[in-house]
């Protein structure tokens, strides 16, 4: 509680401030915007879903918040965000629960010297070595707390370079309870840095980065190995001795980690690569091994009217990089690095069942994605055009021969395991195959048809457990059709279908939304488990819900049962547990 | 120059954080390395050492428990060897004929006697009780009850020939000894020497004849405590050369171990190990040393 009531200072000086010291011009240019969400949600007991009183702890009621606040004036920009979880809602961890102002920052910028003191979020190329980002819905927040600055020095030439500690729930930076994280970045814009190139086709971006953290070691692991042996005592009689040698992990304080990227695009064709290697890095989600960790990842797209093509591909290695080594990965926290999915994140809901979740010590990763748009008036095409989207995503294993210790008996403290760069297992983590047609009948009716074909680890993804032991095979298909009565009225309705063998079987999706633009809409929702293998769980999954929408005001109102599941977004998981009741949730922004 | 500048500020920056990363080569390297018996009780010991650099007398007090005048000596030899800080050891030897030996019934059907005791008898021609033999000085002359303190004070007045350091390393689990010797010479000593190793045991309680009702009960004193008793020589009544030849050099220090399981009718705690050094031609005994078994 103690920064958090620091921060609040901090935001009411960063405010106030400037009208105390500043002349008055300096107000007087400026301008505030920010936005503000509210979350809540009152719990009830479901009888069908196990819930009760008492495996809510009691909590009826959850409410997260937030709300933003920017001052902007000239080169100078102020802003703090406010964050509140009374309590936490159901699926967030409960060290979120407080209220404060975990991010606040001021940020001036001179020539072409920008310097950002407080709290940031910051990017270097894809972020495989460093990103700080933040995203709501899954309770995610892992922004540096320090110094950052971006400078130009060059035309053509962005350098940053950043000095903080990443946030931690509500625990405050002391007493070194977590690392601090350094880094350098450039960027080189080779057609604006060399003028014979400014007009050419071909626009080629190189760039690097380099990131260390500093953690302060205490208590370093011990372990002992034991061997038995007799002697014969002076009294001739057999004393039976055990040999004991103690062995400490050596732990690095610094670790350093460092990419080289390069952007080359031509007319329609972009390829990105980039490449990073990071150095012996033993901590809790690698079971401290001393391997270093590399990765690279490629994307290579093309477009023209009508056609676009993407190509992604990613092998990672041991490249879990966190700013404390102990901490594990759920709920993931402290992560210094970012490692891209390249899985598609699907709109409807039975598709998202089954999401990926990335596997930063070990994965191989393909995607390619193909849109195409028929023409239209062309006989199969239609008159306003059909596009189809074709995706395919893969995740697999990579080739990993195991080390053991005869120290500590497993992997802990050796280099883990060999692999091959590149090197490709057979241990499949999740393959999706989708195809989406878009089509517009006319100007009342258009539909959407999209079939999924998904294989997911559910042993991987979920618990880490790296075997096929538990292969969910899914076949999804989706019906969306939207009639527009008028301008305004509008009528949506989606069908879904998942059929398995596996897990919990069937599901039956059934959508029915009625818009009035802009301001209204209301809808009817069923999700029904109707194949799962226990009778007692073929439960309707129900909501019924609106909105309101008032300017940039938005109230909405939902009742009904969450069903358990991973959300993800862009890798990045959190577990949802089942749930009933009603949440309101309100945004708003000026 | 000014790209020469960015670069070199980059080149600092690029150091400064790349330099910052631990490479680890052994990653376990071994701390601390020991050695534990698996049953502790096999290994565990007390160990207690004395390290005697003065002169100390050795008396050896000729006693049977039918001799009604010993107990007399023997409790004035004790309250002797008190008063001058233990210099004075005593060994208590039961060997006498009739003295000693056990009756088939009645009060004294204890046998305390030892085969190294009844051997010295006979060796030192011992007959009337009570006697002794203080250094064996006069090639092992017995001397009169009535002159021990003046000849122990003569023989304490000595200066020391040869020090002597005894070390006890007493394993309970095992009810035994290993007894360090360490014999250091300071002087010329013509002859050739024999180290002996006795065990004694205090307050040992048994019936005693005695004819003076002021220091206990007369005629018999029932619950007589022994003193010094000796139980056994432990490496024969006579000892063993120190030396292959026996002789000794001065300023050299002879090391000697001896290791020895404990009678377990005999209370360890109550034991003492008594070792002494001796001329093999003269019976003179140059220096003693009296140690505790179990000293906690």
């Amino acid at each position: 509680m103690k920064q958090k009531f620091s921060s609040v200072k901090i935001l009411l000086l960063l405010l106030l401030f400037p009208t105390v010291s500043f002349a008055q011009d300096f107000l007087s240019g400026g301008t505030v915007t920010g936005n503000v969400q509210l979350d809540a949600q009152y719990y009830s007991e479901d009888s069908k879903l196990g819930i009760t009183d008492s495996t809510l702890n009691f909590e009826k009621f959850g409410m997260n918040g937030f709300a933003n606040f920017i001052y902007t004036n000239g080169n100078f920009t102020a802003g703090a965000r406010f964050e509140g979880y009374l309590n936490p809602m159901l699926g967030f961890d409960p060290r979120f629960e407080g209220v404060g102002v975990p991010y606040w920052f001021a940020k001036y910028k001179v020539g072409t010297l920008e310097m950002t003191a407080g709290h940031f979020y910051e990017q270097f190329g894809s972020g495989l070595v460093l990103r700080g980002w933040e995203e709501w819905t899954l309770g995610y927040d892992n922004n540096f707390y320090g110094f950052n600055a971006h400078y130009s020095p060059y035309k053509g030439v962005m350098l940053k370079g950043l000095v903080g500690v990443q946030r931690y729930f509500w625990e405050p930076y002391e007493n070194s309870n977590r690392g601090i994280v350094r880094g350098i970045d450039g960027d080189f814009y080779f057609n604006d840095m060399f003028e014979v190139m400014s007009e050419s086709k071909t626009k080629i971006t190189l760039g690097g980065s380099f990131v260390s953290k500093y953690e302060k070691i205490q208590n370093n692991p011990t372990f002992s190995i034991d061997s038995s042996y007799i002697t014969i005592n002076d009294f001739g009689d057999t004393v039976n001795w055990v040999n004991q040698k103690t062995y400490q992990l050596d732990l690095p304080h610094n670790v350093g980690s460092w990419a080289a990227r390069a952007n080359i695009a031509h007319g329609g064709v972009n390829f990105y690569v980039e490449y990073a290697e990071k150095g012996n890095d033993p901590n809790a989600t690698n079971n401290y091994i001393y391997k270093k960790g590399q990765a690279v990842y490629s994307t290579l797209s093309y477009s023209r009217k009508g056609l676009g093509l993407f190509l992604s591909t990613k092998w990672i290695d041991n490249m879990s990089y966190k700013s404390r080594l102990t901490e594990t990965g759920n709920p993931p926290m402290l992560d210094i690095n970012y490692l891209p999915a390249i899985s598609k994140e699907h709109p409807y809901s039975l598709a998202t069942m089954y999401p990926y979740a990335t596997k930063p010590n070990g994965e191989f990763g393909l995607q390619g994605t193909i849109v195409y748009t028929i023409p239209k008036k062309t006989k199969l095409g239609g008159k306003y055009g059909t596009s189809i989207t074709v995706n395919y995503s893969l995740a697999k294993s990579i080739v990993k021969d195991t080390i053991t210790s005869s120290i500590t008996g497993d992997m802990t403290g050796t280099d883990g395991y060999n692999t091959s760069f590149f090197s490709i297992g057979d241990l499949l983590y999740y393959q999706d195959i989708n195809v989406m047609i878009e089509r517009k009948f006319s100007k009342k009716v258009k539909a959407k048809v999209a079939y999924y074909n998904q294989t997911y680890n559910k042993n991987v993804i979920e618990d880490d457990i790296f075997n096929d032991d538990h292969m969910v095979y899914a076949n999804i298909g989706v019906l969306d059709l939207t009639y527009k009565f008028d301008r305004r009225n509008s009528l949506r309705m989606e069908l879904q279908g998942l059929w398995t063998k596996e897990d919990k079987g069937d599901w039956a999706a059934f959508l029915l939304e009625y818009n009035v633009s802009p301001k209204w809409y209301f809808s009817i929702q069923d999700e029904f488990n109707y194949g799962n293998p226990d009778n007692d769980m073929q439960i309707h999954y129900y909501n019924v819900s609106f909105g309101y929408n008032q300017g940039s005001n938005r109230f909405a109102v939902r009742y009904g049962r969450q069903r358990e599941g991973l959300l993800c977004v862009g890798g990045v998981c959190r577990y949802v547990p089942a749930s009933t009741g009603l949440t309101l949730t309100i945004t708003s922004s000026f | 120059m000014k790209r020469i500048t960015y670069l070199f500020i980059l080149s600092v920056l690029f150091g400064a954080v790349w330099m910052a990363c631990d490479k680890i080569d052994e990653p376990l390297p071994l701390i601390n390395e020991e050695d534990i018996p698996q049953d502790i009780t096999d290994t565990l010991f007390f160990a207690d050492s004395v390290d005697v650099m003065r002169k100390q007398v050795l008396l050896e007090d000729f006693t049977g428990h039918k001799c009604p005048n010993c107990p007399e000596w023997g409790i004035f030899a004790h309250d002797m060897a008190e008063a001058v800080d233990h210099k004075l050891v005593i060994m208590a030897l039961h060997g006498a004929q009739w003295y000693s030996e056990p009756d088939a019934t009645g009060l004294y059907t204890a046998d305390l006697r030892c085969e190294a005791a009844i051997e010295l008898v006979d060796a030192f021609g011992i007959l009337g009780l009570p006697t002794g033999l203080i250094d064996r000085t006069d090639y092992g002359t017995q001397i009169n009850p009535n002159n021990w303190e003046s000849i122990i004070n003569e023989q304490l007045a000595l200066d020391p020939v040869v020090g002597i350091k005894l070390k006890n390393t007493y394993y309970p689990n095992l009810n035994s000894v290993i007894i360090d010797v360490e014999t250091d010479v300071f002087a010329d000593l013509p002859g050739n020497f024999k180290l002996c190793v006795y065990l004694t045991e205090n307050h040992f309680v048994s019936p005693q004849q005695n004819n003076n009702p002021e220091i206990g009960p007369s005629p018999d004193w029932v619950d007589y405590e022994n003193n010094s008793l000796v139980r056994e020589a432990i490496n024969t009544t006579y000892g063993e050369h120190i030396t292959s030849t026996g002789e000794i050099v001065n300023g050299e220090t002879y090391s000697s171990q001896f290791i020895y399981n404990i009678n377990e009718e005999w209370v360890t705690e109550n034991c003492n190990i008594v070792v002494y050094l001796y001329n093999e031609e003269t019976w003179d005994v140059v220096q003693v040393a009296e140690l505790g078994i179990k000293t906690e």
